[in-house]
């Protein structure tokens, strides 16, 4: 960290504060030294500080101001969004885009005032201010690889320094992203971002929700999806799939959007993940799968100026895909005159195809158009922030679109040096609307590749083709799939120091989201659909989901020894949460009007309606001590309550410990310094939990009508679960450890962090003997599951010139998920297509692991293939290591070129568009050309189709591990260049600067030379929770689309 | 500005307080179940008995399907193997048996037992219809399982064998009819049915004199159902599941039921399909959700009096003119046959399997009668070739074994 002295304004140049406008200002300089170059320089300065603070607090009549502007040291650039503050006190500033910050009523005295910015070192210098002055401070901002002093909100108690944590929470500076990268979304500026955070797309329909884990899978029955948080309020993030839940369709085709991509990613400013138990304790008995926190951009506390921004953007939206082509050859009765039309002509044995979806032009171009406003000023004393978007995409599929609108207004106010208020308000509606997805007959993919033939295709007497879909494209493309949210999340946090060493932070705030789901099969004359959609379907919902937060955390900071050398920080508190959901659903069967679409005008109708509602409590309390701002250790606890417990059980306790050593700031550290300027050890271990479903506790009977004697129904029960009142939340314990390596004065950093992680009391369902009658099996605590892994971060300015200037990132991770043991519960194998295959929850196996037959050879002489006796492991479901390289070259100061690579490898899914055309239809290429020509050679027909033997010789049906494939990819997922034009462009636009970026993404896959389909990262599932949440199959699912970027942002 | 930063002070500790506070309450909501600490069964007993009624009208369905695959009453047009081999009575416990009998069969008897439980303990237990009505859907319940089951478990208890289980059944139509009886005419419909449930399981148990006698005093005419609805929102469940099953093509008639018999009403234009070159056909006999089920009736009793007379004394006479009287029904001449008492019961059987098609009873018919030709009663014998062209062959399995779910699960099983 970097402290040093300021020279300060004369006193003719000072400002007046309006509270003090009779006192005259004398400023005094105060020089100390230029870089604290010792560890008792530094804690000097620090308790020197410290003590000046406490003086200032009490001679608050007479105050002074502080001024300034924040750079890049590097290019000279003004940073912006990086916040200046007087240490000590709630007063603040953030920069705005010209680098400036203003700090108004500052208590006259010695001060510290630091600045600091994501990937920056912070800098601070203390100045003495005098009643009414004013002081002119400029930081310059050294990049830095490893940056210690980076402030963290999330998974810490109070806001603290990377510094004093001993588990690893990680930042992803969000300006910065979408500033330069071609990202639209929350989830594309998390995905490979973060080292062992995996984002994994179920499909590339627009608005498809991914699945996001973080350090491996650990629960079976509860979902693995992190928590979100945005400033400090937990909100939805879950997949929605609200409507087709009934009459054989499955929600939205097998498809979820996700409530992540609410927000618009240009309203925030910074993310930070806390990736497990080690450092997520203070998170409670909800946070064992990590914790999202969302930073929102603020206001301009001080700044006297409003700055605005205008950004439009149009994107190109490609398939990035051919559709699969069906083949057919002809037989003998095809070739005769009434046979198949496409074989009229022909002799048997000769092969024909067709593509009805590239006939039909099914898929095609689609686009996003964005215009984005925001605006940030303040005053004084206060700051403010607004913003507007809307964006409409249009999806590659015919019936796929995407618009969203959102604001967001922010309130920054420092009332006085104790106290300041921020109020903040997001709203946002989001109208999905997507076709039938991967899982329903009704997806255009599956009905070309699965239930079409080219033997049904009509061939006119121009040549013209149609037909060859068992539903017309027509008649898919005009079911109804939409969901539309309207959300609100207001939130307000106070700050209250009443004294020097004591400080309160009261959070409250509520996401208030309102789901609408419609899905019509409109009546048709052609008999488009079957069943109960045959003749006019409609379903139509609402899913109210409300989340309330009252969060209280209070820090008591004191200072021991000579100079403060010893700190000890006590911080306790509090967090309430309450979660109501409200489905109500409406079925509607048979329309005598497509025009006429309510439920109600239906000939039959009924409805459904489920509710669930929880409530948690947690106190916590945490003491950290640093010993001279080298070693920190910390120790903490939280006592968790949750209305989904067991009566029985009453509260779960999380410890915490960790210990972070700063060994760089040990004195004799200064002879390696100039190659190792930074070196931190840490290391950590903490426990949360996962809490059960509400009510997972509690005998239930569930209503269920009986049948009168006149064959009428009336409100009847029948016996649900016997309950469990000793449930408890899973429990995730974590060890991590690590260093943090900074080398070349900051140029180059490297982060290593081992993890081990056990997730124990896992919640399964106790299947209990079917002759006592319950329907539901209760819950029960057992079973453990591990996962281990080393996750690394490097980051580096190889080089940097005047003109040209190279940063590269490289995160990666590995994972080792194993189940231990289930306890006394067995969880039968999941059959997928054939019995042969399943995936199993195996002690000693990872969760979900693939057994199956495996072709040991293959005998093209003997024309058979030798298996396994029976089926074996055959590989996990998720991958076991991932790689991202990430780097910005910017040239002349203005132009800024951007690429990310991510990679994947060690995971397998089971392929079904090829086996279900293969082994089902005989409809593949592969099938049905030559060998040498596209067709399956000898040997790989033989390892498809068998004849199957054992190595004694006993017969086996079917083995399909050939269509187990493996799901190892590098992709260049982004590319991307913004210039930054000059600025008497920028004017002639009556901007003050103006940048151009364009560029691309998804725009080229390197895929393992085994996998057979599209896109091995799309996985078809976005189930949360359950034992069949871990399933993935490429199963006729859309590959995610290319798209290209053209954006403009204007600067006012 | 001061009172400000006061309010703002005191709204941090109400703020604080508050959430002190809610820790004394964290109830929630559940109208999604119903917590079983605010269910009053004495309240509700009404509800609890005709809840528990409807159980047993599911699982009877469940097991008059299965039962009716494997007596050959239905094939199965499914593909699943699991249905075919308990159409070609090859089954074994795993293949569904849980699901199609044995939990739809426990939920009927334990949340009848339930039911006569808790009323047992009212005021008016001794008259009360509910519990008269409990009792005797518990007595059908375990006498299905009986006739459906090798052997089977009541509410994760021992073992039990057939005969224990329809000495469970007895005394539970004993108790029905107790209740039915204090309960004047209100309980007349429990009664008759109760005396056509207990001489079945009299019948079943060997005991013939008892069966004939309980038989004889249920009038002819009388006759009770399984009652079904055609709500939308449950027909997929309530609704008649032979109409259902047959309207989906998933289970059909084997051939060998078009038999010109008004009592076996069929449909061999629908749906159309064939199997091996073999034509289904569909059963008219339900043709819609809301159609009733013969669960007990006077002529069962005239059946179980001319079988018990048969077996109990050889006495043929009540059991021709049966026979003749349900021939003249089905438009058959008067019964030529022989007249030794196994030809008889054949022929008996035969018109009772006609009578009683889809009514969840030619199962426990062939298990009580193993001496009669299967082809006598409109089944193939053991060996016959499943279907048409079809290299798969019946099997000899008239009984279903306790399924590994159940034998996993209760400690009863464990060694």
């Amino acid at each position: 960290m970097d402290r040093s002295d300021v020279i300060l304004s004369p006193p003719e140049a000072q400002q007046v504060n309006p509270l003090h406008r009779n006192r005259r200002a004398l400023l005094v300089l105060s020089v100390l030294a230029p870089a604290m170059a010792s560890a008792q320089q530094s804690s000097t300065l620090s308790a020197f500080a410290a003590h000046s603070s406490m003086i200032d607090h009490r001679s608050d009549a007479q105050v002074a101001s502080v001024t300034g502007r924040v750079t890049d040291a590097r290019s000279g650039q003004p940073l912006a969004a990086a916040p200046v503050t007087v240490v000590g006190t709630q007063q603040a500033a953030v920069t705005g885009q010209d680098g400036v910050f203003h700090i108004v009523g500052v208590a006259a005295g010695i001060h510290t005032i630091s600045a600091r910015r994501i990937g920056y070192a912070p800098v601070s210098r203390v100045v003495t201010l005098v009643d009414g002055g004013s002081a002119s401070v400029d930081f310059a901002l050294q990049p830095s690889a490893v940056d210690l002093a980076q402030v963290i909100v999330t998974g810490t108690a109070g806001t603290q320094t990377r510094a004093a944590q001993g588990a690893v929470v990680a930042t992803i500076d969000a300006l910065d992203i979408t500033a330069k990268a071609p990202v639209s979304t929350l989830t594309e500026v998390l995905q490979g971002r973060v080292a062992g955070v995996n984002v994994a797309s179920a499909s590339g329909t627009l608005g498809a929700a991914p699945r996001i884990s973080i350090r491996g899978a650990t629960s079976i029955s509860l979902s693995n999806a992190p928590l979100v948080f945005i400033d400090g309020i937990r909100v939805a993030s879950g997949a929605r799939m609200d409507i087709g839940g009934y009459h054989g369709l499955s929600g939205l085709g097998g498809q979820s959007v996700t409530a992540m991509n609410d927000i618009n990613p240009d309203d925030i400013e910074s993310v930070e993940i806390v990736k497990g138990p080690a450092a997520a304790t203070l998170y409670g008995a909800d946070a064992s799968a990590g914790v999202i926190q969302i930073i929102t951009r603020k206001g301009r506390l001080g700044s006297k100026r409003f700055n605005q921004s205008i950004t439009t953007e149009y994107n190109q939206v490609q398939p990035n895909f051919t559709p699969l082509a069906l083949y057919g050859t002809c037989g003998a009765t095809d070739v005769v005159a009434g046979g198949a039309d496409l074989c009229q002509g022909k002799t048997a044995g000769a092969v024909i195809s067709d593509n009805v979806l590239l006939r039909e032009g099914v898929f095609r171009n689609g686009n996003l158009q964005a215009l984005e406003y925001s605006g940030q000023g303040g005053g004084d004393n206060f700051g403010y922030f607004v913003s507007a978007s809307a964006n409409n995409e249009l999806g590659t599929q015919p019936g796929n679109h995407y618009i969203r609108r959102t604001g967001r207004t922010s309130f920054d106010w420092t009332v006085d040096p104790r106290l300041s208020v921020n109020a903040s308000v997001g709203m946002s509606r989001n109208e999905y609307r997507v076709p039938m997805g991967d899982d329903s007959n009704y997806a255009y993919l599956i009905q070309a590749g699965f239930l079409g033939s080219p033997f049904n295709v009509a061939v006119g007497a121009d040549g013209t083709r149609t037909g060859g879909t068992s539903t017309p494209v027509a008649g898919l493309s005009a079911i109804v799939n939409e969901l539309t949210t309207v959300r609100f999340t207001p939130s307000a946090q106070i700050r209250y120091a009443p004294l020097p060493w004591l400080t309160n932070r009261l959070t409250v705030g509520a996401d208030v989201a309102s789901t609408h789901g419609f899905t019509m099969f409109p009546k048709n004359a052609d008999n488009w659909y079957s069943g109960d959609q045959a003749n006019g379907y409609v379903e139509d919902t609402q899913h109210p989901i409300h989340i309330y937060t009252v969060d209280y955390l209070g820090n008591i900071r004191k200072t021991f020894g000579r100079e403060g050398w010893l700190a000890s920080d006590l911080s306790f508190g509090s967090q309430y949460i309450n979660t109501v959901e409200n489905y109500l659903s409406g079925v509607g069967i048979g329309l005598a009007s497509n025009s006429s679409y309510l439920v109600s005008s239906a000939s039959t109708n009924e409805s459904h309606q489920e509710y669930s509602q929880s409530k948690s409590l947690g106190l916590l309390a945490q003491e950290q001590l640093s010993f001279g701002e080298k070693l920190y250790l910390q120790a903490g606890a939280r006592v968790d309550q949750n209305s989904a417990f067991g009566q029985a059980f009453g509260s779960l306790f999380l410890p915490k410990v960790s210990a972070s050593y700063v060994l760089s700031q040990e004195p004799y550290w200064q002879r390696v310094a100039p190659m190792v300027s930074t070196l931190r050890l840490r290391a950590a271990y903490g426990t949360t939990g996962r809490s059960p479903s509400p009510g997972a506790s509690l005998r239930t009977y569930v209503p269920f009508p009986f049948v009168t004697s006149a064959g009428g129904v009336l409100p009847g029960v029948i016996q649900a679960s016997p309950g469990n009142p000793n449930l408890k939340p899973e429990r995730g314990t974590e060890f991590e450890t690590g260093f943090d390596a900074g080398f070349f004065g900051g140029r180059a950093g490297v982060e290593l962090t081992y993890f081990a992680k056990r997730t124990s009391d896992l919640l399964l369902r106790n299947p209990l003997a079917p002759s006592l009658a319950f329907t539901s099996n209760p819950f029960v605590n057992a079973g453990t599951v591990d996962n281990r892994g080393l996750e690394f971060t490097v980051r580096a300015t190889p080089i940097d010139r005047k003109n040209i200037a190279l940063e590269t990132t490289l995160t990666g991770s590995t994972v080792k998920n194993k189940l231990v043991s289930l306890g006394s519960v067995a969880i039968s194998p999941v059959t997928e297509i054939s019995p042969d295959l399943t995936y199993r929850y195996v002690p000693g196996q990872p969760l979900a692991a693939w057994y199956s037959s495996k072709v040991l050879s293959v005998d093209t002489v003997g024309g058979f293939a030798t298996v396994t006796d029976a089926p074996v492991y055959a590989g996990q479901q998720f991958p076991t290591s991932q790689v991202n390289l990430s780097s910005t070259i910017t040239l002349f100061r203005n132009l800024r070129v951007f690429g990310l690579f991510t990679s994947q490898r060690g995971g397998k899914l089971l392929n079904v568009t090829p086996l279900v055309q293969d082994l089902f239809f005989n409809s593949s290429a592969e099938t049905n050309l030559p060998a040498g020509q596209g067709g399956y050679s000898k040997a790989e027909q033989l390892a498809r189709f068998g004849p199957f033997k054992t190595a004694d010789g006993k017969s086996v049906s079917t083995v399909i591990d050939s269509y187990l494939q493996s799901t190892d990819f590098v992709r260049l997922q982004e590319l991307s260049a913004t210039l930054t034009v000059p600025d008497a462009w920028a004017r002639n636009m009556r901007a003050t600067s103006a940048s151009l970026t364009v560029g691309g993404r998804n725009l080229h896959l390197w895929k393992d030379k085994g996998f057979q389909g599209y896109d091995p990262a799309v996985i078809s599932n976005t189930v949360n929770g359950g034992a069949g949440q871990y399933a993935t199959a490429e199963e006729f699912t859309v590959p995610q689309p290319r798209l290209w970027l053209v954006r403009l942002n204007l600067q006012f | 500005m001061f009172n400000f930063v006061r309010s703002m002070r005191g709204s941090m500790l109400a703020g604080a307080a508050a959430l002190g506070l809610g820790a004394c309450n964290l109830d929630v909501a559940s109208p999604s179940v119903i917590d079983a600490a605010t269910f009053d069964p004495n309240a509700d007993g009404q509800t609890l008995s005709l809840s528990a009624q409807t159980n047993f009208y599911i699982a009877f369905q469940a097991v008059a399907q299965a039962g009716g695959l494997i007596s050959e009453e239905l094939w199965s047009g499914a593909a699943r193997a699991q249905a075919r081999r308990l159409s070609s009575r090859t089954f074994a416990s795993t293949d569904d048996i849980n699901a199609r009998v044995f939990a739809p069969l426990s939920l009927a008897i334990a949340s009848n037992r339930s039911a006569v439980s808790v009323l047992s303990q009212g005021a008016s237990a001794a008259t009360d219809v509910n519990r008269a009505r409990s009792a005797m859907i518990l007595g059908f319940s375990v006498e299905l399982m009986a006739e459906t089951m090798c052997t089977g478990v009541i509410q994760g208890g021992p073992e039990l064998t057939d005969p224990q289980l329809l000495d469970t059944a007895i005394t539970a139509f004993t108790s029905a009819l107790t209740v039915a009886k204090a309960a004047g005419a209100a309980g007349t419909t429990i009664m008759n049915a109760s005396n056509v449930g207990l001489a079945r399981a009299y019948l079943q148990r060997g005991n013939y004199t008892a069966a004939a006698q309980t038989a004889a005093l249920v009038p002819a005419s009388f006759t009770t159902d399984v009652v079904t609805s055609a709500n939308l929102s449950t027909q997929s469940s309530l609704g008649n599941q032979f109409y259902a099953s047959s309207l989906a093509g998933v289970l059909v008639a084997p051939a060998r039921y078009r038999q010109s018999d008004a009592r076996v009403s069929i449909d061999s234009t629908q749906p159309g399909n064939t199997q091996n070159g073999l034509p289904f056909i569909i059963q008219t006999k339900y043709s819609s959700y809301s159609d009733p089920i013969r669960l007990a009736s006077g002529l069962e009793a005239l059946y179980i009096v001319a079988e018990a007379q048969l077996h109990g004394s050889a006495a043929t006479t009540t059991a021709i003119a049966l026979i003749n009287a349900r021939r003249a029904a089905g438009m058959q001449s008067a019964y030529a046959g022989a007249t030794d008492t196994l030809s008889v019961v054949a022929e008996l059987l035969n018109q009772r399997a006609r009578d009683f098609w889809l009514e969840g009873k030619k199962l426990g018919d062939l298990r009580r009668n193993p001496s009669v030709p299967f082809t006598s009663v409109l089944t193939d014998p053991d060996g016959a070739i499943f279907y048409a062209n079809s290299a798969q062959k019946f099997g000899s399995n008239l009984c279903a074994p306790i399924p590994p779910e159940e034998t996993n699960a209760n400690p009863n099983f464990k060694p």
